[in-house]
């Protein structure tokens, strides 16, 4: 059955270009133009900066106890309290 | 098979699949962009050999990639024929004289404007068979289709442009 195409196998042929040897450089750096290779390295070290920093911080909130939640709370009675004083005069 | 041996044997077939579908300016970008693709798609895994062969996957691509640049398609501004450098799509053969270049370079202009009149089914398995190594099954692989309808839609391009060519003096 192909046999009844062949002579568009040859039509094919006939308008065939050859592409420049640029062009063939170009498309065999594919790997090394296109980022994403080298983005998946360095996203491990990312991964592993963000670890370390989210492990510093968690450390760091339970050391300080319930004491860091006090102080926060502290600062926002506080501000209240300023907000409310400073409305009723 | 190593990168470069992908690059080598689909290259040039990548390259003038898109040059068939009318994008006449960019297909050594197209042709890019499927290698970006396909490199990415083989390092996921997403390339199974007992699915297909790797030439019907990168074919694939290349249609779905085809299909999404459709809209700037250069094929319908060829008419504005003195815009376009024709030598920027590389040499049609080395061995061949400056004539025998010239020949095929206006054969190919001709092929872009006539296949115009085909529908875009005929117009896309056609451009995929003119490739010299891809087969029906291959088509019909990748354009999830019967081997049985892809030959008649190939039969039904072939006669329409059979008359359209050879009016012009191209036989085939």
């Amino acid at each position: 059955m192909n046999d009844d195409f062949d002579s568009l196998k040859k039509l094919g042929k006939k308008i065939e270009r050859k592409p420049t040897d640029k062009m063939v450089a170009q498309w065999t750096s594919t790997p090394f133009r296109t980022s994403k290779f080298s983005m998946k390295t360095s996203n491990w070290w990312q991964l592993a900066a963000a670890l370390v920093a989210g492990i510093l911080i968690g450390k760091f909130v339970l050391q300080s106890g319930p004491e860091i939640f006090a102080i926060v709370a502290k600062n926002h009675v506080e501000d209240e309290t300023f907000e409310y004083v400073y409305t009723n005069n | 098979m190593d990168w470069n041996t992908i690059v080598e044997r689909l290259g040039p077939r990548l390259y003038n699949y898109f040059i068939r579908r009318g994008f006449v300016r960019d297909s050594a970008d197209l042709t890019q962009d499927v290698f970006s693709r396909l490199y990415l798609k083989i390092s996921e895994g997403a390339f199974d050999q007992t699915k297909g062969s790797l030439d019907a996957f990168a074919f694939g691509i290349a249609r779905f990639v085809a299909l999404e640049n459709l809209p700037t398609s250069q094929l319908y501004v060829l008419a504005s024929e003195d815009e376009f450098d024709w030598d920027k799509l590389g040499n049609a053969d080395d061995s061949s004289s400056l004539e025998q270049n010239y020949q095929k370079q206006q054969t190919l202009r001709l092929f872009l404007n006539e296949i115009k009149s085909l529908n875009s089914v005929q117009q896309d398995i056609l451009t995929l068979y003119l490739d010299d190594e891809l087969k029906l099954d291959d088509i019909a692989e990748l354009m999830k289709l019967p081997v049985g309808t892809v030959k008649s839609h190939l039969f039904r391009a072939k006669e329409k442009l059979k008359d359209l060519l050879e009016n012009k003096g191209i036989s085939l």
